[in-house]
Protein backbone atom coordinates (compact mmCIF):
# COMPACT_ATOMS: atom_id res chain seq x y z
CA UNK A 1 0.00 0.00 0.00
CA UNK A 2 1.52 3.37 -1.14
CA UNK A 3 2.30 6.13 1.76
CA UNK A 4 4.01 9.20 2.50
CA UNK A 5 5.39 10.19 5.77
CA UNK A 6 6.31 14.07 6.17
CA UNK A 7 7.26 15.76 8.96
CA UNK A 8 6.93 19.71 8.74
CA UNK A 9 7.74 22.63 11.25
CA UNK A 10 4.95 24.99 12.35
CA UNK A 11 5.18 27.46 9.86
CA UNK A 12 3.18 28.71 7.26
CA UNK A 13 5.93 28.50 4.74
CA UNK A 14 5.40 24.69 4.54
CA UNK A 15 2.19 24.98 3.59
CA UNK A 16 3.49 25.49 -0.22
CA UNK A 17 5.99 22.36 0.41
CA UNK A 18 2.97 20.05 1.97
CA UNK A 19 1.19 20.61 -1.28
CA UNK A 20 3.99 20.04 -3.60
CA UNK A 21 4.46 16.44 -1.71
CA UNK A 22 0.69 15.64 -2.16
CA UNK A 23 0.68 16.39 -5.25
CA UNK A 24 3.42 14.07 -5.98
CA UNK A 25 2.22 11.22 -4.58
CA UNK A 26 -1.24 11.89 -6.50
CA UNK A 27 0.62 11.40 -9.25
CA UNK A 28 2.87 8.60 -8.77
CA UNK A 29 -0.05 6.84 -7.16
CA UNK A 30 -2.84 7.92 -9.72
CA UNK A 31 -5.12 10.01 -7.53
CA UNK A 32 -7.98 11.70 -9.77
CA UNK A 33 -7.96 15.47 -9.78
CA UNK A 34 -10.87 15.85 -7.66
CA UNK A 35 -10.17 13.64 -4.99
CA UNK A 36 -6.47 15.50 -5.33
CA UNK A 37 -7.86 18.89 -4.79
CA UNK A 38 -10.20 17.89 -1.97
CA UNK A 39 -7.20 16.47 -0.48
CA UNK A 40 -4.74 19.46 -0.79
CA UNK A 41 -7.65 21.87 0.32
CA UNK A 42 -8.72 19.90 3.50
CA UNK A 43 -4.85 19.20 4.65
CA UNK A 44 -3.92 23.54 3.76
CA UNK A 45 -6.85 24.10 5.85
CA UNK A 46 -6.15 21.53 9.05
CA UNK A 47 -2.60 21.98 9.12
CA UNK A 48 -2.93 25.80 8.58
CA UNK A 49 -4.95 26.27 11.59
CA UNK A 50 -2.76 23.86 13.97
CA UNK A 51 0.33 26.30 13.14
CA UNK A 52 -1.91 29.42 13.78
CA UNK A 53 -3.70 28.17 17.12
CA UNK A 54 -1.99 24.59 18.32
CA UNK A 55 1.11 26.51 20.30
CA UNK A 56 0.33 29.28 21.65
CA UNK A 57 3.71 29.28 23.89
CA UNK A 58 5.62 29.61 20.65
CA UNK A 59 8.55 27.43 19.97
CA UNK A 60 9.65 25.11 17.26
CA UNK A 61 7.02 22.04 16.34
CA UNK A 62 6.67 19.43 14.67
CA UNK A 63 3.41 18.46 12.50
CA UNK A 64 3.65 14.73 11.58
CA UNK A 65 0.93 13.60 8.31
CA UNK A 66 1.01 10.42 6.76
CA UNK A 67 -1.04 9.80 3.67
CA UNK A 68 -2.39 6.19 2.66
CA UNK A 69 -3.33 5.25 -0.78
CA UNK A 70 -5.96 2.20 -0.38
CA UNK A 71 -7.62 1.07 -3.77
CA UNK A 72 -11.16 2.90 -2.99
CA UNK A 73 -9.93 6.18 -0.92
CA UNK A 74 -6.53 8.18 0.62
CA UNK A 75 -6.36 8.33 4.13
CA UNK A 76 -4.50 11.39 6.12
CA UNK A 77 -3.44 11.25 9.65
CA UNK A 78 -2.20 14.51 11.01
CA UNK A 79 -0.19 14.57 14.42
CA UNK A 80 0.95 17.41 16.64
CA UNK A 81 1.63 18.07 20.22
CA UNK A 82 -0.39 21.13 20.25
CA UNK A 83 -2.90 22.59 22.38
CA UNK A 84 -6.42 20.01 22.51
CA UNK A 85 -8.51 20.78 19.58
CA UNK A 86 -11.41 18.51 18.02
CA UNK A 87 -12.16 20.06 14.90
CA UNK A 88 -15.12 18.44 14.67
CA UNK A 89 -16.47 19.89 17.38
CA UNK A 90 -15.73 23.57 15.34
CA UNK A 91 -18.82 25.68 14.59
CA UNK A 92 -20.41 25.65 11.16
CA UNK A 93 -19.64 28.42 8.81
CA UNK A 94 -21.88 31.55 7.63
CA UNK A 95 -22.40 31.07 4.12
CA UNK A 96 -25.15 33.33 3.09
CA UNK A 97 -24.87 36.76 4.70
CA UNK A 98 -23.77 39.77 2.11
CA UNK A 99 -20.63 41.31 1.97
CA UNK A 100 -20.37 43.79 4.65
CA UNK A 101 -21.68 41.44 7.16
CA UNK A 102 -19.99 38.04 6.35
CA UNK A 103 -17.25 37.12 8.37
CA UNK A 104 -13.97 36.64 7.88
CA UNK A 105 -12.55 33.12 8.76
CA UNK A 106 -14.24 29.88 10.00
CA UNK A 107 -14.16 28.43 6.10
CA UNK A 108 -11.55 26.10 7.11
CA UNK A 109 -13.49 23.31 8.89
CA UNK A 110 -16.23 23.93 6.40
CA UNK A 111 -14.05 22.93 3.25
CA UNK A 112 -12.54 20.10 5.57
CA UNK A 113 -15.66 18.99 6.56
CA UNK A 114 -17.37 19.28 2.52
CA UNK A 115 -14.65 17.75 1.10
CA UNK A 116 -13.98 14.44 3.33
CA UNK A 117 -16.33 11.30 3.92
CA UNK A 118 -14.95 10.39 6.77
CA UNK A 119 -13.58 12.56 9.72
CA UNK A 120 -11.99 10.75 13.29
CA UNK A 121 -10.35 12.88 16.19
CA UNK A 122 -8.72 11.71 19.44
CA UNK A 123 -6.15 13.02 22.04
CA UNK A 124 -3.07 10.36 23.13
CA UNK A 125 0.30 10.85 24.93
CA UNK A 126 -0.51 14.70 24.43
CA UNK A 127 -1.33 14.73 20.90
CA UNK A 128 -3.75 15.60 18.62
CA UNK A 129 -4.64 13.08 16.12
CA UNK A 130 -7.09 13.26 13.11
CA UNK A 131 -7.63 11.38 10.22
CA UNK A 132 -9.54 12.21 7.51
CA UNK A 133 -10.42 9.83 4.52
CA UNK A 134 -11.87 10.14 1.18
CA UNK A 135 -13.46 8.05 -0.75
CA UNK A 136 -12.62 7.48 -4.84
CA UNK A 137 -15.57 6.58 -6.87
CA UNK B 1 2.51 32.56 -7.43
CA UNK B 2 2.92 35.65 -9.76
CA UNK B 3 0.83 38.36 -10.05
CA UNK B 4 0.82 40.33 -13.21
CA UNK B 5 -1.46 43.82 -12.94
CA UNK B 6 -2.70 45.02 -16.46
CA UNK B 7 -5.20 48.29 -16.99
CA UNK B 8 -7.57 48.50 -19.65
CA UNK B 9 -9.23 51.92 -19.67
CA UNK B 10 -11.21 52.14 -16.26
CA UNK B 11 -10.51 48.51 -15.22
CA UNK B 12 -7.24 47.29 -13.82
CA UNK B 13 -6.94 43.26 -13.97
CA UNK B 14 -4.56 41.57 -11.76
CA UNK B 15 -3.49 38.04 -13.96
CA UNK B 16 -2.63 35.64 -11.12
CA UNK B 17 -0.91 32.12 -11.62
CA UNK B 18 -0.03 29.30 -9.50
CA UNK B 19 -1.86 28.28 -5.95
CA UNK B 20 -3.32 30.68 -3.66
CA UNK B 21 -2.71 28.43 -0.83
CA UNK B 22 -2.08 29.95 2.71
CA UNK B 23 1.55 30.69 2.14
CA UNK B 24 0.61 32.86 -0.51
CA UNK B 25 -2.53 34.32 -0.42
CA UNK B 26 -0.81 37.33 1.49
CA UNK B 27 0.53 38.22 -2.29
CA UNK B 28 -2.48 38.87 -3.58
CA UNK B 29 -3.95 40.40 -0.62
CA UNK B 30 -0.97 42.68 -0.72
CA UNK B 31 -1.36 43.33 -4.85
CA UNK B 32 -5.10 43.54 -4.12
CA UNK B 33 -5.36 46.01 -1.46
CA UNK B 34 -2.81 48.34 -3.54
CA UNK B 35 -4.97 48.85 -6.33
CA UNK B 36 -7.63 49.54 -4.24
CA UNK B 37 -5.96 52.14 -1.72
CA UNK B 38 -4.80 53.45 -5.05
CA UNK B 39 -8.43 54.12 -6.08
CA UNK B 40 -9.11 51.84 -8.58
CA UNK B 41 -12.79 50.85 -8.82
CA UNK B 42 -13.38 48.44 -11.37
CA UNK B 43 -10.80 45.51 -10.65
CA UNK B 44 -10.55 42.20 -12.36
CA UNK B 45 -9.16 38.67 -10.86
CA UNK B 46 -8.20 36.50 -14.23
CA UNK B 47 -7.46 33.25 -12.65
CA UNK B 48 -7.18 31.67 -16.03
CA UNK B 49 -3.65 30.21 -14.56
CA UNK B 50 -4.82 29.85 -11.10
CA UNK B 51 -5.71 25.55 -10.34
CA UNK B 52 -6.21 25.61 -6.06
CA UNK B 53 -7.45 28.36 -3.97
CA UNK B 54 -7.71 27.35 -0.04
CA UNK B 55 -9.67 29.38 2.48
CA UNK B 56 -6.64 31.88 2.81
CA UNK B 57 -7.26 33.01 -0.81
CA UNK B 58 -11.12 32.84 0.07
CA UNK B 59 -10.30 35.44 2.64
CA UNK B 60 -8.66 37.79 0.47
CA UNK B 61 -11.55 38.09 -1.60
CA UNK B 62 -13.65 38.69 1.05
CA UNK B 63 -11.29 41.55 2.79
CA UNK B 64 -11.29 43.20 -1.01
CA UNK B 65 -14.50 42.73 -1.58
CA UNK B 66 -15.80 44.57 1.38
CA UNK B 67 -13.37 47.21 1.03
CA UNK B 68 -14.50 47.86 -2.26
CA UNK B 69 -18.00 47.79 -1.37
CA UNK B 70 -17.15 50.59 1.06
CA UNK B 71 -15.93 52.58 -2.06
CA UNK B 72 -18.40 51.48 -4.10
CA UNK B 73 -16.31 49.70 -6.36
CA UNK B 74 -16.83 46.03 -7.59
CA UNK B 75 -14.27 43.13 -7.66
CA UNK B 76 -14.85 40.76 -10.63
CA UNK B 77 -13.50 36.92 -11.23
CA UNK B 78 -12.95 35.65 -14.43
CA UNK B 79 -11.50 32.36 -16.13
CA UNK B 80 -12.19 30.49 -13.45
CA UNK B 81 -11.36 26.44 -13.46
CA UNK B 82 -13.39 23.85 -12.02
CA UNK B 83 -11.25 23.07 -9.33
CA UNK B 84 -11.59 27.22 -8.13
CA UNK B 85 -15.37 27.08 -9.27
CA UNK B 86 -16.36 24.26 -6.75
CA UNK B 87 -14.63 26.30 -3.41
CA UNK B 88 -16.72 29.08 -4.50
CA UNK B 89 -19.90 27.28 -5.09
CA UNK B 90 -19.30 25.14 -1.49
CA UNK B 91 -18.73 28.80 0.51
CA UNK B 92 -21.36 30.47 -1.03
CA UNK B 93 -18.99 32.82 -2.61
CA UNK B 94 -20.29 32.13 -6.35
CA UNK B 95 -22.83 35.36 -5.10
CA UNK B 96 -20.66 37.84 -3.85
CA UNK B 97 -18.86 38.65 -6.82
CA UNK B 98 -19.76 39.09 -10.48
CA UNK B 99 -18.27 36.18 -12.96
CA UNK B 100 -16.75 36.22 -16.48
CA UNK B 101 -15.96 33.25 -19.02
CA UNK B 102 -12.38 35.62 -19.56
CA UNK B 103 -10.37 38.49 -19.23
CA UNK B 104 -11.44 39.78 -22.08
CA UNK B 105 -14.57 39.62 -22.05
CA UNK B 106 -15.01 41.63 -18.73
CA UNK B 107 -12.72 43.92 -19.66
CA UNK B 108 -15.10 44.44 -22.53
CA UNK B 109 -18.56 44.33 -20.25
CA UNK B 110 -17.10 46.61 -17.86
CA UNK B 111 -15.67 49.37 -20.08
CA UNK B 112 -18.62 49.86 -22.30
CA UNK B 113 -20.61 50.08 -19.10
CA UNK B 114 -18.78 53.14 -17.53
Amino acid sequence: MPALDVELKNDLCEITRLLNLVEQFAKDTGLPDDALNAVMLSLDEAVTNTINYGFPGGGIHCIRLTLRREPDSITSIIEDDGIPFNPLEAPEADLTSPIEDRPIGGLGIHFIRNYMDELYYRREDGKNIFTLVKKIS
Amino acid sequence: MQIAEEKHGPVAVLAVEGRIDTTHAGELETALLALIDRGETTIVLDFAEVNYISSAGLRVLLVGAKKMKAAQGSICLASLQKTVKDVLAVTGFMNLFRLFKSKESAVQELTTAS
